[in-house]
């Protein structure tokens, strides 16, 4: 054995050693310093707006927070919209990219109301909330609770006598309370 | 005679301004009473029931009749004797987007002799009877807060600590207060001080307001020599009147961010307060509050002992009305108000001030990170690092750095000689906030209805399935037996 | 009227006049030492910054026209026109203007969006790729009247012996062979003045004067020169236990760029440090890395290089510098970003 094979082998057997050291390492401090983080869907179904609308083409928006996790485009929300794309992009250390127009668009947040004239009590609807927020019984008026309608509209379709409108939901808007940005007060 | 303490308040801001305070404009003029033929009164959003409905046109409602008790269970008075003139909506003052239900009320008697509506107290009164008073008579925090007083004395209470330094410039509701109405004040400082128990008092007042300070000196009741209570001047200096920051001036105590005073035990009420308090005691509930007019584009400032719904055109004219030019109006003082965009509406429980000043129009240049505003700040935050965050719509960012501290007292603003809207930004940043915790809180919901339901479903179609087993076994052993019958037919 | 001198400057203009009328000492002084190179180099790297200001802002679809009003472009090329070597060829001080407004302001998003002083970026490029334009214009003091001004580089050479090294170059050059106190025998140190940096000394310290105006203002707050005086001092004073292999102190003080970047260059606001703490850090680290430089860099004056540095330290100096907020048990440090 002369001496080169020598050193090879040393070298190989020094640099074994040590990145084995290395991982070990590493593993150890990974495992002390762990963060325990929520799981992933949990932290994509956050950034989603809970409207459970299907409009993605998921039953609701965990289905679409665990597709999102396997791999499924980010774009595909329009109750979201921008705001969504965005913390998803940030969140999965993605692109932000433009809405899918295939899904529809985003527009004001909305709610649904029953006009309670023509209803015929058919609970279809009632079936078809994605979050229980239509109240009735059979052959009884249906009346919808504003503050839990997520506006996904669900419901317009399987009402066999169309009373169910979408209108704009009262959107907390900002106090108008101090001045445009140009008027200051003239603080005397 | 009495005298009472006076300390000198060792303690300074660290920042706040001390500009000219201007209070001299409305305080060469007498306090004067108004009594205006009409009143407008805006019900609270919140009210539960609909008081439109319990009255309908040409009713007679006499004043100190209780009108609506809203969800904190103040009760609002009528404030004179008045007929119905209409219910319905109509814009608020700060002409906000959602309208607002509004009763207005043609006054029989504009100037009435005054009787008390309800039954005067006898002297000393247990907390509990002051906290019913306070709240039939409508106490509320008449400094500019509002916030319902007896909902203070719900908490563990030790330190009363009366708020007369009324920082801000061209503000002398406060002052003229004081010096109108010391033995009232002393009178509520008494019955708190015994009905709450508690330990101390400190009555604190800036060291422009020598006169308020005699008549304080002059009224001190004797009663209180047992007690301790003491009479804290500081500076002058604004926003020395700021809850915490007035707190650290006469106690040399921090509030921790995360808590409120009164969980502390420490109670902050205006002079003004105290003064409608002492009324409520006599059987007044609170009808009226004294209402600054001021500014360089009124004509005649002054101050208006004004019933509650008065219009605020008509309390304008009475200081002689603005001078010719374009002129806005603010709810409040030049520093903290906002702009009055409907001048028919009604004074509120919170209208100290009334402040007019001409329209002025300043071009903001780039932040130059030259730190004036943070030098200025009385909380400490770095403006300057709060509005890069939020024109960079890092909101997360802003609310780290201490956003949601901001007392909003504009003195950043004054000082920036790049003309930037800082304190605009940061109440746009903190409403934005708000709104988003809203959707946020929105979403949970709905997020925790819609497991919810796909748990029922689940558990639903779980218990169809066994149904259907059951079922499909039983009829399967019907089927048998008849294709077992057909086959013995058939052989 | 007089009193408003002294009031506190209300607007972001008035904030760079007073800049202005603070320099305007130094300036006079610079002319009567160094000859009328230095008024030639200001209107020629105003020129400079006016136009990149211009191109700048034309090309951020902006109205140029508003370009000039804050003061700021001016400002920028008049502490490069002091900085630059008086007898500099004149192609020097234009391009100092463009790429110092070009790229160190209008590259970022023009005023206040800057994260390094431009005036000593455009210095730094400079002293890196021209060194000899940089470094050899330096004329012997009060000759610069008899002195003709270099169209190009190649003029610096036809009138050497008046043209030539500044005080600390040459304790740099002879410190090999040489102690500091035969060195202060060099002609140079008897063209006049004081004897400790002829001729740049009354140039320090006519800007210590208008540095005074500007504290006196409030346009500047004392920490950040007072903590560049200390960096660069302190540690002058502490080496000089060595006095024969040292720089003196004073000389440090007075000669190359220290006062004026006392007053002039570690005060910006826009590229500096924001709180008074942080703004005391910030001198104190530029003063020491300006000493290093001094001492064992490359370069016979590291104030540039000092400054980048610590600007790029500046988000860092801003975090952990924050005043505790009333009512919160401890500052905040740190940032939130990507962890919420």
């Amino acid at each position: 054995m002369n001496e080169i094979t020598i050193d090879i082998i040393a070298g190989v057997i020094a640099l074994t050693a040590l990145t084995t050291a290395g991982g070990l390492l590493l593993q150890t401090l990974s495992r002390r310093f762990r963060v325990d983080g929520s799981p992933l869907v949990a932290q994509i179904d956050a950034c989603l707006p809970q409207t459970q609308c299907g409009q993605c083409g998921h039953p609701g928006c965990r289905p679409y927070a665990e597709a999102i996790a396997s791999g499924e485009s980010i774009n595909k929300c329009p109750p979201g919209g921008r705001d969504t794309i965005e913390a998803l992009a940030d969140l999965l250390g993605k692109e932000p990219i433009p809405l899918d127009a295939a899904h529809g668009i985003t527009e004001l947040p909305k709610v649904a109301v029953i006009d309670e004239t023509v209803c015929i009590g058919c609970t279809k609807c009632i079936v078809a909330c994605p979050v229980d927020a239509i109240l009735g019984a059979a052959k009884l008026m249906h009346t919808v609770i504003a503050d839990e309608c997520t506006g996904c509209d669900l419901c317009l379709a399987p009402c066999p006598v169309d009373c169910i409108a979408l209108v704009p939901r009262s959107w907390p808007t900002r106090d108008i309370k101090s001045t445009d940005s140009r008027e200051v007060i003239a603080r005397g | 005679m009495a005298e009472c303490r006076i300390i000198q308040s060792p303690r300074r801001l660290a920042g706040g301004l001390q500009r000219a305070d201007g209070k001299a404009l409305s305080l060469s003029q007498p306090l004067m009473q108004m009594n205006p033929p009409v009143l407008q009164l805006a019900l609270p959003d919140t009210l539960e029931d609909t008081p439109l409905e319990r009255w309908s046109i040409g009713d007679q409602i006499e004043a100190g009749q209780p009108l609506f008790t809203t969800q904190e269970g103040i009760t609002q008075a009528c404030p004179r004797t008045a007929t119905v003139e209409s219910v319905g909506t109509g814009k608020t003052l700060s002409g906000s987007p959602t309208p607002c239900r509004l009763l207005n009320l043609t006054v029989v008697d504009p100037d009435p002799p005054r009787q008390p509506s309800l039954t005067p107290l006898p002297a000393n009164p247990d907390g509990r009877t002051l906290r019913q008073r306070a709240a039939d008579a409508g106490i509320v925090g008449l400094g500019g807060g509002g916030f319902p007083a007896h909902l203070k004395w719900q908490h563990r209470l030790h330190t009363l600590i009366v708020n007369g330094a009324e920082c801000e410039p061209f503000l002398t509701a406060d002052e003229q207060t004081m010096r109108l109405r010391a033995p009232a004040i002393w009178d509520a400082v008494v019955a708190l001080m015994s009905a709450l128990s508690l330990q101390r008092c400190v009555l604190v007042l800036e060291d422009n307001k020598p006169e308020a300070l005699a008549a304080l000196q002059a009224a001190y009741p004797s009663v209180l020599d047992a007690q301790d209570v003491c009479i804290t001047v500081i500076q002058s200096q604004y926003p020395s009147g700021a809850e915490r920051q007035l707190i650290w001036l006469a106690l040399g105590l921090e509030i921790a961010t995360t808590t409120s005073p009164v969980e502390h035990g420490i109670v902050v009420h205006n002079p003004v307060t105290l003064a409608a308090l002492a009324d409520a005691l006599h059987g007044y509930p609170l009808t009226d509050r004294i209402v600054t007019v001021t500014g360089p584009s009124i004509v005649t400032p002054g101050t208006f002992q004004t019933p509650l719904g008065t219009p605020i055109d008509l309390l304008l004219s009475q200081a002689g009305g603005l001078r010719p030019g374009h002129h806005n109006v603010f709810h409040g003082g030049p520093y903290t108000g906002w702009p009055i965009s409907n001048t028919a509406a009604g004074v509120r429980a919170t209208t100290a001030c009334l402040y007019a000043a001409p329209v002025v129009s300043q071009t903001p240049s780039p932040c130059i990170r030259c730190g004036a505003c943070a030098e200025v700040c009385p909380v400490h935050l770095q403006p300057q690092q709060l509005f890069a965050a939020l024109t960079h719509d890092q909101l997360d960012e802003a609310l780290h750095v201490g956003l949601s501290q901001c007392l909003e007292c504009g003195a950043c603003d004054v000082v920036c000689p790049s003309n930037l809207s800082l304190t605009k930004t940061f109440q746009d940043g903190i409403q934005d906030h708000q709104l988003q915790q809203a959707e946020k809180q929105r979403a949970d919901r709905a997020r925790t209805r819609f497991e919810a339901r796909n748990q029922r479903l689940l558990k639903r179609s779980e218990a169809d399935e066994t149904r259907r087993a059951v079922r499909r076994e039983r009829s399967g052993s019907a089927l048998d037996r008849i294709r077992a019958a057909r086959a013995e037919e058939t052989h | 009227m007089l009193w408003r001198i002294w009031a506190p400057p209300q607007s972001t203009r008035a904030v760079m006049q007073s800049v202005w009328i603070a320099l305007i000492p130094g300036t006079l002084t610079s002319v009567w030492v160094f000859g009328p190179g230095v008024l030639v180099h200001l209107v020629l790297a105003g020129l400079g910054a006016c136009l990149a200001e211009v191109i700048g802002r034309r090309a951020r679809g902006l109205a140029a026209t508003q370009a000039l009003q804050d003061g700021s472009t001016l400002l920028t090329a008049w502490l490069l026109a002091l900085a630059l070597p008086p007898a500099a060829p004149l192609w020097l001080p234009f391009v100092a203007g463009l790429i110092a407004i070009g790229l160190g302001k209008q590259l970022y998003g023009g005023l206040g969006q800057n994260p390094v002083n431009p005036a000593m970026l455009a210095y730094a490029i400079l002293i890196v790729s021209a060194p000899v334009a940089m470094t050899t214009g330096w004329i012997v003091p009060f000759q610069g009247w008899s002195t003709p001004m270099p169209l190009t580089g190649i003029g610096v050479g036809a009138v050497d012996g008046l043209t030539g090294a500044t005080i600390l170059d040459l304790y740099r050059t002879e410190f090999r062979e040489l102690t500091a106190p035969e060195i202060a025998q060099h002609p140079l140190f008897s063209v006049g003045g004081l004897g400790i940096a002829p001729g740049v000394e009354w140039v320090a310290l006519s800007h210590l004067l208008g540095g005074g105006f500007l504290f006196a203002r409030r346009v500047i707050r004392w920490q950040a020169p007072v903590g560049f005086l200390v960096g660069l001092l302190g540690l002058a004073a502490f080496f000089a236990i060595d006095p024969d292999n040292t720089v003196p102190v004073l000389t440090h003080a007075l000669a190359g760029a220290t006062l004026f970047s006392a007053f002039f260059i570690v005060t910006d606001p826009v590229s500096g440090a924001t709180s008074p703490r942080g703004q005391w850090w910030f001198g104190l680290g530029a003063g020491v890395i300006t000493y290093l430089i001094r001492t064992y860099g490359l370069y016979p004056d590291g104030v540039a290089f000092a400054v980048l540095f610590m600007n790029f330290m500046v988000p860092l100096i801003d975090q952990y510098t924050r005043p505790r907020i009333h009512g919160e048990s401890r500052s905040i440090r740190g940032s939130v970003r990507g962890r919420s």
